[in-house]
């Protein structure tokens, strides 16, 4: 006997209803079949990192983000992450977010270091993270400074580094005056010659950071991507300005060194090589922030005439080969 | 011919898309020195050579002799170190050959002498067909605050061929023609002052 038509309404209504709840489960719930696990992590900047965003493992994605949640004492984000159940992190395990390159949107990337617990600071500090505190589950890392950032800490500090010698010199040159025993000369030219060689090497890593066509395209795109996200926030003249003023600094530092120099002719030859190895510093150091600074310079320059030379870079050609040969 | 043209050109992109780009070159500099009896004195402090323009960078640069006012880059082809770093090691290691205490600019000790020098060509000419590598430098010795002596020195070498290695080979040979030109007026206290 077949059943009335209100009951085939009524059971086909049913199995409708179970029909759409089954499908909004498996649309609307993260996790249905229960196939991954939830893991925290406490994130100082994400970077545009929001719900939905796939989460990597050693190049594969392993989940995604869940939820974001500002905690507001702590200015942190907390970040909910679905990841495969069969990962399980190492020891020394932190998150961090990460691009595939520069031109690709930000996503989070689980790191997993071989390193006992022991030595888990000194390693993922190596890596570069440093870790944001807070209680959850995996250690999350900070944004790190990028190029601009670095430079302006780094131009700021050679800056800094680059008054100190001077008054150093000042000091050097009153005690040449009469004003001091030899003894302490000879300290105070020491401690100059340590001054000028931390100048000396920021300078050299200045001008390592700013030097255009090395032929890395990785360094290329990133020129890309921090100097045009960045270049509201950061003004690239106002950082040639300062490296101008150190470059001042160095030039009256040679000069004042120069002086010493005329003055001790006759002086102890301690001091004297001391002095010689310092005028040479600073002879490598001005030209270090002179090329810096035309980097720089050029930089700004072509990135203002045109935003797109970064991405498509300069021209190159081999050169032909002698005779014809190949 | 109409149907087939966007398949051809669905393949073209495809083809230009999946064409892998051309590999980078990166060439060693190893300059090489016979060592002789090493005096004791003058002790040397070699300071780091300055570079200018182009030839500071790690990327090739050549010039055709047709137009010697335009220098240009190549596109594949690097250095390992850069031409003024790789001057710098040279010096060092070429006055070692001869005297006993040299120091580079990663250990700045007081010395007799400091080795002052401006790497001022460092590129390939090609000339007809013919190419070489041509090195040259402006070095000044300093001792108690005074210039004792400032010279050029240059030195070319023929490119045979265009690889990379028979190229690195080149510019060591004319490496190390002009530093040990340096080297041999430093032991005989001459001065030269190369035309080129």
């Amino acid at each position: 006997m077949a059943p009335d038509s209100a009951t085939q309404i009524r059971w086909g209504t049913g199995a409708a209803l179970i029909a759409v709840a089954l499908v909004a489960i498996v649309a609307l719930v993260p996790d249905p079949f229960f196939r991954q696990r939830v893991v925290a992590t406490m994130l100082d900047d994400v970077e545009g990192v929001s719900p939905g965003v796939q989460v990597y493992f050693r190049g594969a994605p392993i989940g995604s983000v869940r939820a974001i949640a500002l905690d507001g004492p702590s200015r942190t984000f907390a970040v909910t992450m679905g990841v495969d159940r069969a990962w399980r992190p190492s020891p020394c395990s932190f998150a961090t977010v990460a691009s595939a390159n520069p031109l690709t949107a930000p996503r989070i990337e689980l790191v997993a270091l071989e390193t006992a617990g022991a030595q888990c600071a000194a390693a993922r500090r190596a890596y570069g993270c440093d870790p944001v505190p807070g209680a959850a589950d995996l250690t999350g890392c900070r944004r790190p400074a990028d190029l601009f950032e670095t430079a302006a800490l780094a131009i700021g500090e050679a800056a800094a580094v680059a008054r100190t010698a001077n008054a150093m010199a000042q000091r050097l040159a009153a005690m040449l005056q009469g004003d001091g025993s030899a003894v302490d000369m000879a300290q105070v030219a020491r401690n100059a010659t340590q001054t000028l060689a931390a100048l000396n090497s920021l300078s050299t890593q200045l001008d390592r950071s700013f030097t255009p066509g090395k032929g890395d395209i990785a360094l290329t795109l990133s020129h890309v991507r921090q100097a045009t996200g960045r270049a509201s926030e950061i003004d690239v003249a106002a950082l040639n300005g300062i490296l101008r003023e150190t470059q001042a600094l160095v030039a009256q530092n040679q000069a004042n060194i120069a002086g010493l120099l005329t003055e001790s002719r006759s002086s102890a030859g301690e001091v004297r090589g001391i002095l010689e190895g310092a005028s040479a510093s600073l002879i490598a150091t001005s030209a270090n922030l002179e090329r810096t600074s035309a980097s720089l310079g050029t930089l700004s320059d072509r990135l203002a005439g045109d935003p797109t030379y970064a991405i498509r870079g300069q021209r190159y050609a081999d050169p032909p080969p002698p005779g014809g040969q190949k | 011919m109409t149907r087939l043209a966007p398949f051809l050109l669905l393949a073209l992109a495809g083809c230009a898309a999946l064409k892998g780009g051309d590999a980078s070159v990166t060439m060693r500099l190893s300059p090489r020195f016979t060592a002789a009896a090493p005096a004791a004195t003058p002790s040397f402090a070699v300071a780091p050579v300055q570079a200018h323009g182009l030839i500071a960078g790690q990327r090739y640069a050549y010039v055709d002799a047709a137009a010697p006012g335009e220098i240009r880059q190549a596109a594949t082809y690097f250095w390992e170190d850069a031409p003024a770093d790789s001057l710098t090691r040279a010096l060092v290691a070429g006055l070692r050959s001869r005297f006993a205490s040299v120091t580079g600019p990663g250990l700045p000790l007081a010395a007799d002498r400091r080795v002052v020098a401006a790497l001022d060509r460092f590129e390939e000419v090609s000339d007809a067909g013919a190419a070489r590598a041509v090195v040259a430098f402006d070095v000044t010795q300093v001792t108690q605050g005074s210039a004792i002596g400032a010279g050029r020195y240059c030195a070319s070498a023929p490119i045979a061929a265009a690889a990379g290695t028979v190229r690195a080979a080149a510019f060591q040979q004319a490496i190390e023609q002009a530093v040990a030109a340096f080297v041999q007026d430093v032991a005989a206290g001459t001065v030269s002052a190369a035309a080129c």
